[in-house]
């Protein structure tokens, strides 16, 4: 679960790293990224977005949307960048590991 | 609705969207985003939990902020800073300390069961007896006692106690000194202390042959029996066996805390020479204490002690002429009045320094917040929150109150100590002085008060005053505050005088003590003293033979000058003992002498010059002529206008022939006009104990192991007691006018500071408020000593008038500390005119800086700054 979590942040940060998005456009990014495969509510990302901002790696804004409806924006900050990179690096070790031993075989 | 409740409500509403977009109704749109966002209800619950901690961090965050801004912005204003710091901690520290040991003394009860209905019950004599504190009562002769406990009815229990000290022996360990009491079997009961093991003292053990029982306190018990059964157990007390019956509970003494509680008590068994009441033999050393029977009130029970003292009175014409007995709530009798008294006054004068001590922070933080209005106002014009800046300025208050109350706080740990150990033996609970929580406690909620208070002074003055009149430049001008700071550099001024006025008074007290003629010296002297008593009850062993060979021994010794010996009471004790004199030119000058047995070489040892006839020698012993010798002052009280030598005097009924005359000195208390005395030889009748006088020409001290040696060989077992320098004793009984001078010239010295700060603070801000009338004057051709004068004169204003206000007040005051004073009156024109000459410098001091700052002012610059 807590890998799953862990995963989900991940995927949330790099949603951001191109600039700040409101919670419906991750959710689309998310899906459209991983084809569909990743089956989780909504409401969890939305969990997984407060708490990144309570511990300081997101900073909210709230914005109109191209639409004219009030949208809370989500934007990274340095410790977010940093969360980000951190994240990668952890994640493609473990990709390297978990192929190298399946091609091990 | 809540910004989560929006950010969900944004989601549904884009997702139905984007699938209506696919070509879904409404309604199926709809229901499938809410699918896929998933349990509504649950993620609420989700967010609004990470939400609230997110909310409580940003708050300390915010916390954090205010503090670190709060540290800032004080740093920027060190001056206000540190004056404020040391203010307050100043006059913490003074509050609590001198509230902590009230607490202790005064206002606690004591530790017995139902003590407010525990009363102290004495008598009081005519010569003896305190003249100017009536209420004082001192303690019963045993004739007195015992008359007037078989005709009392007003008390439930009473009960007779007689304080000293003994050795004691138990099996085979080391002789120790140790303190005892002589109680009677009603003492516990009035006290209702019962022993932690075993029984008490019954009635029927205070009489002769049954006394030897003995209750044992539990630190005794512990250090010599460790812990284990003692009951049955005998030990030794000056030589004779006493059987342990119980021990008493640890905690307990009498009085309440005593530095050095008695560790044994036996049965008082009333001595057989004061079963009756002989002329010229009087001892008053029964502390007696009583517990008001149900429903019997204090008065009424002095009402039905004073007729009994009538009765014995009329039964007793001569032995009791004018004997009254007297009755006090026995608190008050342990604290007494003066020790009560001193208490008030210091409370007064605390309470005083505390006054000008927040008057003054208070005035501080004012002229603080006059600076700083106008940058509190331009905060709120441009949208600031009010909230948020009080809560800046609050925290800025607490962080300063809080500081000073800390650093008060320890100061005042230390000044406990300080007074502990400055506190007379006797007071009761002397020992459980200590700096105090439930004093703390208030110290820190009035801190807290304080606090907020001083930090919202800003806020509110922003909040009453209309903000555009804040920017049109002088937001620093305001008239009734200006008045209000004014009206507080006043009283602190007045307040200043009176407690400096009282400091002059207690130095001159304590000068006089310095300058009085003792009569004798000090210097090179050692005392000590020797006690071989025999047992209670036993018939005493004469050691004059002894007390002849040790004095002899140490006299002969290398690095002495000359050894003496007395009894009666050393010197400076305040022990003393008297007697009758009668001469035929004062037939019935029956007033008294103080009376004492000397050896021959006593007033050598200390230097007390013989003015007619001669010293005593080896020959003035018993069998010879009874022979005296007067100081000055009975000789001219008793002996007027002729040659005292050879004269026959009656001493106690007993002709005595006059052979010398010494020097009149200061033998018994410091601060009594010293008496007629009448000494006689040592050698004249048996004797158990006596005061050694030792003069060595080195250190008096160095010379301690020849006089044990003497001590040993001759009364081996025998301890020597009280050993000291004259120096010391002297040095000891000036402590406590030495404390009381400190103390007052403490809070003298404060109030002065604080005023000096306070006079500062205003006509620094005067200089401030008038910069532009100053600069206009000067611009018009004003001269430079015309500004300071401008200055110095509306300042001096302030001080005459808080001077004049001080020196009424404290001539009003004068009689409080009357009793206290020593050789100065307390309308001293000295110390009147020292305070005011001291204030007026002061003020003068404090308002020359500003004074001098208005006039190397540049009339331009004052000019262009607006």
């Amino acid at each position: 679960m807590n890998f799953m979590l862990g995963t989900l942040d991940i995927l949330i940060l790099r949603s951001l790293s191109g600039g700040p998005l409101h919670g419906y456009d991750v959710a689309d990014w998310i899906k459209s990224a991983t084809g569909g495969d990743l089956e989780i509510d909504d409401g969890a990302l939305y969990t997984s977005l407060h708490r990144m901002e309570q511990r300081g790696w997101l900073s909210p804004k709230w914005r109109i949307s191209p639409k004219g409806r009030r949208a809370k924006y989500y934007q990274l900050t340095a410790a977010g960048r940093k969360q980000l990179a951190a994240g990668e690096r952890r994640w493609s070790k473990f990709a390297d590991a978990v192929a190298r031993v399946f091609s091990a075989r | 609705m809540t910004e989560t409740d929006e950010e969900i409500e944004f989601h549904v509403a884009e997702a139905t969207e984007k699938l209506m977009a696919r070509g879904l109704s409404k309604a199926a749109a709809r229901a499938e985003a809410e699918r896929q966002f998933g349990d509504r209800r649950i993620y609420r619950q989700r967010l609004a939990r990470i939400d609230r901690r997110k909310a409580r961090l940003l708050a300390f965050d915010g916390l954090r902020l205010d503090v670190r801004y709060a540290i800032r912005s004080l740093a920027r204003s060190p001056a206000f800073t540190i004056t404020s710091l040391v203010i307050l901690a100043i006059g913490f520290a003074a509050t609590t300390a001198i509230l902590s040991v009230a607490d202790a003394v005064l206002l606690r009860g004591l530790p017995y069961e139902q003590s407010d209905r525990l009363v102290a019950v004495g008598e009081r004599r005519d010569g003896i007896s305190d003249p100017n504190d009536p209420a004082a009562i001192n303690r019963m002769a045993p004739q007195d006692y015992v008359d007037m406990v078989t005709m009392q009815r007003s008390f439930s229990a009473i009960g007779a106690m007689a304080a000293g000290s003994i050795t004691l022996q138990s099996s085979g360990d080391d002789p120790e000194d140790i303190l005892y009491q002589r109680v009677t079997a009603g003492f516990f009961d009035a006290l209702r202390a019962r022993p932690a093991i075993g029984r008490a003292i019954v009635a029927s053990e205070e009489t002769d042959g049954h006394q030897h029982v003995a209750l044992i306190s539990t630190p005794l018990w512990q250090r010599r029996f460790g812990g284990a059964g003692v009951i049955g157990r005998t030990m030794s007390l000056g030589g004779d066996r006493f059987e342990i019956i119980g021990v008493m509970p640890a905690g307990f003494s009498y009085p309440a805390s005593a530095p050095r509680p008695a560790d044994v008590w036996i049965p008082y068994v009333v001595p057989p020479a004061e079963r009756t009441r002989t002329s010229g033999k009087l001892a008053m050393y029964l502390q007696v204490v009583a517990r008001l029977a149900p429903g019997v009130s204090i008065d009424r029970a002095r009402t039905e002690i004073q007729q009994i003292a009538s009765r014995v009175e009329t039964a007793n014409p001569v032995w009791n002429k004018n004997v009254r007995f007297g009755v006090r709530p026995l608190r008050d009798h342990l604290v007494g009045t003066k020790a009560s008294m001193w208490m008030w006054m210091l409370l007064g004068s605390v309470a005083l320094v505390l006054a000008v001590a927040c008057a003054n922070v208070a005035s501080l933080f004012l002229s603080r917040a006059a600076v700083r209005s106008r940058e509190i106002a331009i905060r709120l014009a441009l949208g600031s929150n009010r909230w948020r800046i009080g809560r800046q300025l609050m925290v800025e208050g607490l962080l300063v109150t809080t500081a000073g109350t800390t650093i008060g706080l320890v100061l005042a740990a230390w000044i406990v100590d300080l007074l502990r150990a400055a506190t007379p033996e006797d007071v009761p609970r002397a020992a459980a002085i200590a700096l105090n929580l439930r004093v703390v406690t208030i110290a820190g909620l009035a801190s807290v008060t304080a606090g907020v208070i001083f930090g919202l002074l800003p806020i509110l003055r922003t909040a009453r005053a209309d903000l555009r009149g804040r920017f049109n430049g002088r937001g620093t001008t305001d008239s009734d505050h200006g008045r209000l700071r004014k009206v507080i550099v006043v009283s602190e001024i007045a307040i200043a005088v009176v407690l400096v006025v009282g400091a002059a008074l207690f130095v001159g007290s304590f000068l006089s003590i310095l300058r009085l003629d003792l009569g004798f010296k000090t210097d090179h002297v050692l005392m000590a003293r020797i006690a071989a008593p025999a047992a209670p009850g036993q018939p005493a062993a004469d050691r004059r033979r002894e007390f002849g060979a040790i004095t002899d021994a140490i006299d002969s010794a290398p690095g002495v000058i000359d050894a003496g010996m007395i009894l009666g009471g050393a010197p400076l004790s305040g022990a003393m003992s008297f007697a009758t004199l009668v001469t035929e030119a004062t037939p019935d000058a029956g007033k008294g002498v103080s009376f004492r047995r000397v050896s021959p070489d006593y007033f050598k040892a200390l230097r007390i010059p013989l003015t007619r006839g001669r010293f005593f020698t080896a020959d003035d012993r018993d069998g010879a002529p009874p022979r005296v010798i007067l100081n000055d002052a009975a000789v001219s009280a008793y002996l007027p206008q002729r040659n005292p030598i050879g004269q026959s005097v009656k001493i106690d009924d007993v002709a005595h022939e006059v052979v010398g005359v010494v020097a009149t000195s200061r033998q018994g208390t410091l601060e009594t006009a010293p008496r007629a005395e009448a000494f006689v030889p040592l050698a004249y009748g048996a004797t158990q104990a006596g005061d050694l006088v030792v003069h060595t020409d080195g250190d008096p001290l160095a010379i301690l192991p020849t006089v044990k040696a003497a001590v040993a060989q001759q009364l081996p077992g025998v301890p020597l007691r009280d050993v000291k320098t004259m120096d010391r004793v002297y040095a000891a009984v000036t402590a406590q006018r030495r404390l009381n001078m400190l103390v007052l010239a403490l809070f003298g010295v404060l109030a002065l500071v604080i005023a000096a700060v306070g006079i500062y603070g205003v006509m620094a801000q005067f200089v401030a408020q008038r910069l532009r009338e100053l600069g206009i004057r000067m611009a018009l051709g004003a001269s430079r000593p015309s500004v300071v004068r401008l200055v110095l004169r509306s300042a001096m204003s302030l001080v005459v008038t808080g001077i004049l206000l001080g020196g009424i007040a404290a001539w009003l005051l004068r009689a409080t500390v009357e009793s206290f004073l020593f050789g100065v009156r307390p309308s001293d024109p000295g110390a009147f005119a020292a305070a005011i000459a001291l204030l007026a410098a002061t003020a003068l001091v404090a308002s020359a800086f500003p004074a001098h700052r208005a006039a190397g002012l540049n009339p331009l610059d004052t000019l262009r700054s607006e």
